[in-house]
């Protein structure tokens, strides 16, 4: 599924009528929001002082990405793994290939990764005879509906238990139509049973990375299922997928972020399970892969690191902006039509896809900037927006309507007599529409502002004309 | 495959600043008592904690577990483990199997160290000791001496630095498995255990 976010006013219409998705939407106060705040509430360290810590941290990182990078390949390598290098998604998706089938792997069990779903991993693996098995719960669920994550965190926010009981019996012939699929925990029950077989015939599983490690050649992944695990451990090999912001330099710096992730994510002190893994298994280790791969993919973030919009790619993706987002709140993640929604996705998107394909997105707000109050590494993401937004005008992408009548508006602001003129002959007439009413409730050209809005009478005189008028 | 990673280093090169350095952090200082803490955190992680006055009386424990719990009284052990050299005898009808668990089975482990800010066990693969197993069963034990708990995930990082290196794998596990896929409620035992028992020696 391509990114293609140019009919997003027309999907985040839809969705705003979509009475499934809204009804998902509902429970993100009580599932995101509350629990996040009772999370840092509850922690001696000051979450403004922690988040300090963890922006320190990536801003560091960030510093020296290229040298973290070398340090990282060089202690992968001196445990026994291997680094790859991919430019872009098409790359990446050639370098997974060929080490799948250099392995001679048929069956590839998969964690969940957002990276693999920005380089559209799974379709190039069955196109090359490889069958892909998403074992995250979520993403499992997804994969079923030939479905795109609506969540960074929880990819199948948007579906009830009746749509997965739907799925799951389409998907699960082989078992008894008769049995009992409406309830949560026969559901996760069947999914265990299934996926058991999945991660116990594998020939090799992917996973991607939460951080890694420069010092220690370390690729660390947080789940709370331990499918990732599975999915490490059991197969002959073990490839991760990240992108290249996720090297940090030491070990103590995954422990400030894992604090600031977990509580931000889902307001976990800790997730059931967080892994170091450095390399394949020690020769008498007693299991583990036999091979040990890293795919670090670049996919545009290494030419946003010269840019204004550096600081995006300190992000830990904890999903803490969208969980917060006035708009990501009403219409869900599918309208953006892109890889990652919300703030991030408005701050993320235009520069791994470009503007041509996504420049809505930073329109996507209001700039309340409640986002940036609980990101838990102080992204600017309201200025990294404003940004896209002017680079969107001066490029003239799209060559709309709404930059020329921008652009008009902009030539008459400069040239103040005719301003007035045109601004008192603006007031008469709407005052003339309005009539005894005292609202204007119409006006020639701003049909979508009309629809739940009205605008006052004007005053019969400006401010202006009555400031030059005092005594 | 040079090119790529040419090229990326080249346009980091290109987007590098002034190195910041990383500041130091400024954790509180411990003021809890450090197996009260994690006993306290990891029953808030859903786990049941147990405590026994010696290893030796890990057999008993485990089959009035089992027996309670209404399950099965097999165990799965790997046959690498040093916990095989535990009294087993002193609990009759237990058996002590050595193939990998599935996930209806009961296993058993050592935990390397216990974190008692979240209540977590910590396992280093080695040859002794299987990483998968914590994932496989239905119903994980684990034992933990009292003295291997420490306050933070800093100490273990103090540990790796001082035993010379990170182990292949290094497993944080904090209570049992679970998932909230599905209408954002949480159920147990999504691909993990659905029960974690941890045995607190001494």
């Amino acid at each position: 599924m391509t990114t293609d976010a140019t009919a997003f006013p027309q999907e985040a219409r839809a969705a705003l009528t979509n009475a499934r998705l809204q009804g998902a939407l509902n429970h993100l106060k009580e599932g995101f929001q509350v629990k996040r705040a009772k999370a840092f509430d509850a922690y001696p360290i000051p979450f403004e002082s922690l988040r300090e810590q963890g922006r320190a941290i990536k801003e560091a990182a960030l510093s020296q990405l290229d040298e973290l990078l070398l340090q990282f390949e060089a202690k992968v390598t001196a445990n026994g793994g291997k680094v790859h290098w991919a430019r872009d998604a098409a790359e990446a998706r050639d370098v997974i290939t060929r080490i799948l089938k250099e392995s001679g792997a048929k069956t590839v069990t998969k964690g969940k990764s957002m990276v693999t779903e920005e380089i559209e991993l799974n379709p190039h693996l069955i196109a090359n005879g490889l069958t892909p098995v998403e074992t995250d719960l979520g993403e499992y669920i997804i994969q079923l509906r030939n479905e795109r994550p609506s969540h960074i965190v929880a990819p199948a926010f948007h579906l009830r238990r009746t749509d997965v009981e739907e799925s799951f019996r389409e998907a699960h012939q082989a078992l008894p139509s008769s049995r009992v699929l409406d309830n949560r925990p026969a559901l996760v029950s069947e999914a265990r049973g299934i996926l058991r077989r999945h991660f116990e015939a594998a020939d090799a599983g992917i996973t991607g990375a939460n951080f890694l490690v420069a010092e220690t050649g370390s690729a660390i992944i947080v789940t709370n299922e331990g499918n990732g695990d599975l999915t490490r451990l059991l197969p002959r090999t073990h490839i991760v997928v990240t992108g290249i912001e996720k090297v940090v330099p030491r070990l103590e710096d995954v422990s400030i972020l894992l604090r600031l992730l977990t509580r931000s994510a889902t307001g976990q002190e800790i997730t059931s399970y967080v892994s170091f893994m450095s390399g394949p298994k020690h020769a008498d280790d007693a299991d583990g892969p036999q091979n040990f791969h890293v795919v670090l993919v670049d996919n545009g973030r290494s030419a946003l690191l010269g840019s204004p919009v550096r600081e995006v790619l300190q992000c830990i993706r904890c999903g803490a902006c969208m969980n917060h987002c006035p708009v990501y709140g009403a219409i869900g993640g599918h309208a953006y039509g892109a890889t990652y929604p919300g703030p991030l996705g408005a701050a993320l998107d235009p520069g791994l896809d470009g503007l041509a394909k996504t420049y809505h997105l930073p329109f996507a707000s209001s700039f309340c900037g409640r986002c940036e109050t609980v990101c838990p590494v102080k992204i600017p993401l309201t200025k990294i927006m404003r940004f896209w937004r002017n680079e969107s005008f001066s490029r003239g992408i799209p060559a709309s309507s709404f930059n020329r009548g921008l652009k008009l508006w902009a030539w008459a602001a400069r040239r103040p007599a005719l301003y007035r003129t045109f601004a008192s002959l603006a007031a008469r007439v709407m005052r003339m529409i309005a009539g005894k009413s005292g609202r204007v409730r119409s006006l020639p050209f701003l049909t979508g502002w009309f629809i739940v809005r009205d605008l006052a009478k004007p005053a019969s005189e400006s401010f202006q004309s009555q400031w030059r008028r005092r005594p | 495959m040079s090119s790529a990673r040419d090229f990326i280093l080249g346009n980091l090169a290109k987007g590098r600043s002034a190195v910041t350095p990383v500041p130091d952090y400024a954790l509180p200082g411990w003021t809890y008592d450090v197996p009260e803490h994690f006993i306290a955190k990891a029953k808030l992680s859903v786990a049941d904690v147990h405590t026994i006055a010696a290893p030796d009386d890990a057999p008993e424990a485990i089959l009035s577990i089992l027996a309670a719990q209404g399950l099965l009284p097999r165990l799965h052990l790997p046959k690498v483990s040093p916990l095989n050299a535990l009294p087993w005898h002193r609990a009759p009808g237990l058996s002590v199997v050595s193939e990998p668990p599935t996930g209806a089975d009961s296993a058993f482990s050592r935990a390397d160290y216990g974190i008692a800010e979240t209540g977590t066990l910590v396992f280093f693969s080695a040859p002794q000791s299987a990483s998968s197993w914590h994932y496989r069963p239905g119903r994980e034990f684990v034992l933990l001496p009292r003295d291997s708990i420490v306050p933070r995930l800093e100490d273990i990082i103090a540990h790796v630095r001082s035993r010379g290196g990170m182990p292949a794998t290094l497993n944080l596990v904090t209570g049992p498995s679970r998932t909230a896929d599905i209408e954002q409620t949480i159920e147990l035992g999504a691909h993990g255990p659905r029960a974690l028992d941890i045995l607190i020696v001494g």
